[in-house]
C-alpha cells in the first residue's frame, strides 16, 4: 500500500537539505562515498588534500615524531605523528583519521575505527616481553550498543621466538618476535611485537576490538 | 611496506569467539504470521523474538493486504500495530460496495506468561485486533514447546475469530456461564476497548508444526481456527479446508519470506524485515578522535596561580572558542580564576551529553593553564545553563585510557544546577543568523479510499539570536508535488481546532507557517522557563508560556504550560480567524530505571476540552525511542467521532544509530488515527522538558559511556 515511489522519495527528503550552520547532514557524507559527485554539493565535505603535519618538511625535521600505522579494517599503513606525550603515554593520530595510544608500547586506547579500545589496562605484559616471556592481564573498555561500558578481563601468555628480519620502511633490522596470547572467557586474540636487542618495540600488532581487529604499528 | 603488513596482518592475526551468547530456546527461529505476529501461519505461537525486536510484515492472500508492525516492548509483551485491506469487504451489518476496498486498522497485545523450560513450554495470552472495529477480533492463549533444533510445536485455544472454525461451548463457561456467549460487537464510532467481548462465546483449538529443515527453510503447517465466516458470506473467500501449509526461506538473519497454501484455496505469500535497535549496526561509531588530555607534570600541578600578563584570559576564551568549535560546541561564556574554570557551552553533535562534556574537558586540560585544578562545565540548550558537571583535572589526567575510567569519571563527578552568570565572560557569538532550505514529505495515511498520499516540496526557515536565548525565527513551506486534494470536512459539534488542517497545507502553500519570538529563563533553581508569542504552528498563534521545574538529580520534573491563541487563517498569511481559546497543561513527568518514560498530561485543550494525556515511551539509550498515547477528555465517542478518542504511536529514530558519524539529528513521526478536534494540543516548538533533560543526571547517565569516546 506504500509504493515504492512514495518510499523513494521520502528517502531522498531525509538525504538533502543545506543550511548555514556548518553543520553537514552526516547522511551527505555516508552518500558522497557512494556517488563521488555528491562531494560537490555544498556542505559535504571533500577529503583533504594533504593532513596538515604530514608535509615531508615536517617529516624531515622530527622524523622520530612519525611511525607507519595501519588500521587493518582501514587498509593500508599510512604515516601517524605523535600529537600527544604524557611520560610513556604517546597518542599518535594517523593520516587517515584514526588514532591509537600505547603507553610504553602497549596500546591502550584507539578511536576513530568504529568498535574501539576505549581503555585498556595491561598488567605484567611490558615485563613478561623484557623479560622474554612470561604471563600477565589485560582489562579493556569498549563501548556496547546501548552506550554502556563492556568491560573484558584477558589472561594472557607471552612467549618468545626466533629473530627474524623486519623492514620498517626506511631500514631493516633484527628482532625477536614474541607472540602474546590472551583469553578471555569468550574470546581470543594473539599480539605480536617484534622487539630489538634493545628491547625497543620496532614493530607490533595489537588487538583492538572483534569489529576494528588489528592496529600494526611500526617505528620508521 | 603494505606487503609485508599484509603479511604480518594474515600470519597473525588471530580473533576467536570461544563460546557463543546463550539464548533460550523460544527465543529462537521465530518466525511471522501473516498478521505480522510470532508464530505460524495465520495462527500466533507462544515465542517470542529479543527484547526490542521490532518486526515489519507485508502479506497477501484472498482479499486480504496486511502492513504490520510488531514491538517486543519487553521480555514478554508485544505489541502489534496493523493496517489492512480487504477488498470488497464490509463489516457485519454493513452493505458491501463491489469494488470499494475495506480499510482498517488493528491493534494487538500479547502477554508471555511462562517461559519455556526442559520440559514445559512457553505459554502467552493474546489479544488480537481488540481495539477497534473487530474485523479480525479473537483472543487466545497458547503454548509452544521446542524440540531439539528443529522441531516446534503449538497447541492454543481462540475465542472470537480465532473461534470462528471448529468452535465449541466456552469452557471457562464453567466458571461464569454469562461467558458461554459473546455480545454483538457494538463498536460505535470505533477505536475503544471491547473488554465485554474478551474470552466470551464459542472456544476453538489451533495448533501447528514448525520443523526447521535448514537454517534458511522452515516449513509449517497448521490447524486454522479462523473460518473467515464474514469473508465468506460476502464470497470473498471460500476456505475449503481449516488447514494451512508453507514455508519461510530466510536468506539472511531478520528477513523472512513465506509462502503458504491456505485453507485448501489461497496461495498467501508475506515477507518479515525484523531489527532491534538494541544492536547497533555500527559498534561505537566513527566519530573523529578526540583530542588527546595533556597530563601536568608534579610541577606544574602545583602551581596555585597563572600570570596573566603572559597569558591573557581573552586569549584563552580564543583559543577555547576555537577549540571546541572544532568539537561541534559552541562556547558562550568563561569565567577563570587562578584554581578554577567554568565553561558554557551548547553542543551541536553528539548525541549524548556526556559525549560532549568528555571532548570539553579534554579541551580544557590542554589549553587551560595548570594552576586551574576544578573544572565546572555548564551544558547548555536554547541559551540557558542546563546543569554544572564539576570535576577535577587530576582526575581527567588519570582516568583517560585506563580500564573502568568511564566509571570512575562518573563517581567522581559532581552534578547539580548551573550556577548564575556572576563572574562569567562572555564571548561573541560567531554566528547569530542562521537559514536553512530543506526538501519536505508529508505523508497522508489512513485517509478513506486513498491511504497513503503526500506532498513534497521546500522548506525555508530561519532565525535570529538576538541574545542566545532569545530568538526570532520563522519558516515557510512551499509544495510542488501534491497527489491529494481538498477532501470533505468530517461534521462536529466541536470546534475545527485540527479537522480541518488540511486546508492550511492546501490553501495556505507557501505562506507562513511559524514566525515567532521565543524566550528562555532560568528564574530560580531549578526552574526553567519559557515564552513564545508569534504564530506557533500553522493552525494557531498567540501566546505560549512554560514553567518547568526540573531538579538535575531526580528521575521526575513537573511543568505547566498556559497558552492564550486564535485560530489562523487558512491561508497561513498574518490574519486570525474568530476562534479563540485559553488552553493549557500542568504535566508530570518520569524517567523510570527499566528504560520506559511516562508523561502525564492534565488540562484544557484547543477545543475546550478538558480532560488528560497518558504518554509511555520505551527510551533506549542509543536514541531510539517507541511509545504510544492516549487522550480521554469530556468530549464523548459520539462527539469525537470515528476513533472515540485520540490516541497515537510514536518513534524516534537517531540518524547517528544508521550512518554512524555523530549527529544530534532524529526522525521523528507520530502515527494518529484520523486526526479529530478532541484532546488536541497546541504544537510549539521548545517545550521545557525535552529541552533540559540531556543535559540532567538520568540522561547523562544514560550515555555516559561515551565520556571518553
Amino acid at each position: 500500500m506504500i509504493s515504492a515511489r512514495h518510499a523513494l522519495l521520502v528517502a531522498i527528503v531525509a538525504l538533502a537539505g543545506c543550511n548555514n550552520s556548518g553543520q553537514t547532514n552526516p547522511l551527505l557524507n555516508v552518500a558522497a562515498g557512494f556517488v563521488p559527485a555528491l562531494g560537490a554539493i555544498p556542505g559535504v565535505a571533500e577529503a583533504p588534500a594533504a593532513s596538515p603535519g604530514f608535509s615531508p618538511d615536517q617529516i624531515a625535521a622530527n622524523p622520530d615524531n612519525y611511525i607507519l600505522i595501519q588500521g587493518q579494517v582501514l587498509g593500508d599503513p599510512v604515516l601517524a605523528r605523535r600529537i600527544a606525550q604524557n611520560g610513556l603515554q604517546e597518542t599518535w593520530l594517523a593520516q587517515n583519521g584514526f588514532s591509537a595510544v600505547y603507553r610504553d608500547g602497549i596500546m591502550v586506547a584507539t578511536r576513530g575505527l568504529g568498535e574501539d579500545l576505549i581503555a585498556a589496562t595491561p598488567s605484567g605484559i611490558r615485563a613478561a616481553l623484557r623479560a622474554g616471556g612470561g604471563t600477565g592481564q589485560r582489562v579493556h573498555d569498549y563501548i556496547g550498543d546501548q552506550n554502556e561500558i563492556i568491560q573484558i578481563a584477558f589472561e594472557c601468555t607471552i612467549t618468545g621466538g626466533e629473530i627474524e628480519s623486519v623492514n620498517l620502511g626506511l631500514r631493516e633490522e633484527s628482532a625477536r618476535k614474541y607472540a602474546e596470547i590472551c583469553r578471555s572467557q569468550r574470546l581470543q586474540f594473539e599480539n605480536a611485537y617484534w622487539i630489538d636487542a634493545s628491547g625497543e618495540i620496532l614493530t607490533s600488532l595489537q588487538f583492538v576490538s572483534q569489529a576494528s581487529v588489528y592496529v600494526r604499528r611500526s617505528e620508521l | 611496506m603494505s606487503v609485508l603488513a599484509n603479511r604480518l596482518l594474515t600470519s597473525v592475526s588471530l580473533v576467536a569467539c570461544i563460546s557463543a551468547s546463550a539464548s533460550s530456546a523460544q527465543d529462537q527461529g521465530v518466525t511471522y504470521t501473516f498478521f505480522g505476529t510470532p508464530g505460524l501461519l495465520e495462527m500466533p505461537s507462544a515465542v517470542a523474538p529479543a527484547e526490542g525486536e521490532i518486526a515489519a510484515t507485508f502479506s497477501g492472500y484472498g482479499p486480504y493486504q496486511r502492513n504490520a508492525f510488531t514491538f517486543q516492548v519487553t521480555q514478554r509483551l508485544s505489541a502489534t500495530f496493523r493496517y489492512g485491506s480487504t477488498e470488497d469487504y464490509a463489516l457485519p451489518g454493513f452493505t458491501a460496495t463491489p469494488g470499494f476496498d475495506y480499510y482498517d486498522r488493528s491493534f494487538d497485545l500479547r502477554y508471555r506468561l511462562l517461559d519455556e523450560g526442559d520440559w514445559a513450554p512457553s505459554v502467552a495470552i493474546g489479544l488480537q485486533d481488540f481495539l477497534g472495529t473487530g474485523q479480525y477480533g479473537g483472543e487466545y492463549i497458547v503454548a509452544t514447546k521446542t524440540f531439539g533444533d528443529a522441531i516446534r510445536a503449538t497447541v492454543g485455544l481462540g475465542w472470537g475469530r480465532l473461534a470462528s472454525e471448529g468452535g465449541f461451548t466456552n469452557p471457562l463457561g464453567l466458571i461464569d456461564a454469562s461467558l458461554e456467549t459473546r455480545p454483538t460487537l457494538d463498536f460505535g464510532q470505533g477505536g475503544q476497548v471491547e473488554a465485554d467481548q474478551f474470552f466470551r462465546g464459542d472456544a476453538a483449538l489451533f495448533g501447528g508444526v514448525e520443523w526447521a529443515a535448514t537454517d534458511a527453510l522452515t516449513f509449517k503447517a497448521e490447524y486454522s481456527s479462523d473460518g473467515h465466516v464474514r469473508e465468506s458470506e460476502l464470497g470473498l473467500i471460500d476456505p475449503a479446508s481449516p488447514l494451512n501449509f508453507g514455508v519461510t526461506y530466510t536468506p539472511r538473519p531478520g528477513i523472512y519470506l513465506t509462502a503458504a497454501y491456505l485453507h485448501g484455496s489461497e496461495l498467501g505469500l508475506g515477507g518479515t524485515i525484523t531489527f532491534n535497535p538494541n544492536d547497533r549496526p555500527i559498534d561505537g561509531g566513527f566519530d573523529s578522535p578526540p583530542v588527546p588530555v595533556v597530563v601536568r607534570d608534579a610541577n606544574a600541578r602545583a602551581a596555585q596561580s597563572w600570570d596573566r600578563n603572559v597569558l591573557s584570559e581573552q586569549t584563552l576564551r580564543g583559543q577555547l572558542s576555537a577549540a571546541m568549535a572544532r568539537e561541534g560546541l559552541t562556547l558562550t561564556a568563561v569565567e577563570l580564576t587562578d584554581r578554577t574554570a567554568r565553561v558554557r557551552f551548547t553542543n551541536t553533535r553528539y548525541r549524548t551529553e556526556a559525549q560532549a562534556l568528555g571532548r570539553a574537558a579534554r579541551i580544557m586540560s590542554d589549553i587551560l593553564p595548570p594552576s586551574i585544578e576544578t573544572f565546572t562545565l555548564e551544558p547548555m540548550a536554547r541559551g540557558i545553563a542546563v546543569s554544572a558537571a564539576t570535576m577535577r583535572r587530576t582526575d581527567i589526567e588519570r582516568y583517560e585510557t585506563v580500564a573502568g575510567g568511564t566509571s570512575m569519571m562518573q563517581e567522581r563527578v559532581v552534578l547539580s544546577d548551573a550556577g548564575t552568570s556572576a563572574g562569567l565572560q562572555y564571548v561573541e557569538p560567531d554566528q547569530t543568523f542562521f537559514w536553512g532550505i530543506s526538501p519536505f514529505a508529508q505523508l497522508t495515511v489512513f485517509n478513506g479510499d486513498n491511504p497513503v498520499s503526500a506532498d513534497y516540496g521546500l522548506n525555508l526557515s530561519a532565525s535570529y539570536e538576538i541574545q542566545p536565548n532569545l530568538v526570532l525565527s520563522g519558516s515557510v513551506r512551499k509544495s510542488f508535488v501534491r497527489d491529494r486534494e481538498l477532501g470533505d470536512i468530517s461534521p462536529s459539534t466541536l470546534p475545527a481546532v485540527r479537522r480541518e488542517g488540511q486546508r492550511y497545507d492546501i490553501e495556505g502553500d507557501g505562506g507562513i507557517r511559524t514566525l515567532q519570538l521565543s524566550h528562555f529563563g532560568r528564574p530560580g533553581a531549578n526552574l526553567y522557563s519559557r515564552v513564545t508569542v508569534g504564530y506557533l504552528e500553522p493552525a494557531f498563534g498567540g501566546i505560549s508560556t512554560e514553567l518547568l521545574y526540573s531538579p538535575v538529580n531526580t528521575a521526575w520534573a513537573v511543568g505547566g504550560e498556559l497558552n492564550y491563541v486564535a485560530q489562523r487563517d487558512f491561508d497561513l498569511g498574518f490574519g486570525f480567524q474568530d476562534y479563540d481559546v485559553l488552553t493549557g497543561h500542568a504535566s508530570v513527568y518520569y524517567d523510570f530505571d527499566n528504560g520506559f518514560h511516562g508523561q502525564v498530561d492534565v488540562g484544557r485543550y484547543l477545543a475546550g476540552d478538558w480532560g488528560a494525556t497518558v504518554t509511555i515511551d520505551r527510551e533506549f539509550d542509543n536514541g531510539w525511542r517507541l511509545g504510544g498515547y492516549f487522550t480521554i477528555t469530556d468530549v464523548d465517542p459520539e462527539e469525537f467521532g470515528e476513533g472515540s478518542f485520540d490516541k497515537g504511536l510514536r518513534i524516534t529514530v537517531p540518524l547517528d544509530y544508521f550512518v554512524g558519524s555523530p549527529s544530534t539529528q532524529e526522525f521523528s513521526n507520530t502515527l494518529t488515527s484520523l486526526t479529530r478536534d478532541g484532546g488536541a494540543r497546541l504544537n510549539v516548538d521548545g517545550r521545557l522538558y525535552e529541552t533540559v533533560r540531556d543535559a540532567q543526571a538520568n540522561e547523562l547517565a544514560d550515555g555516559w559511556g561515551r565520556f571518553w569516546r
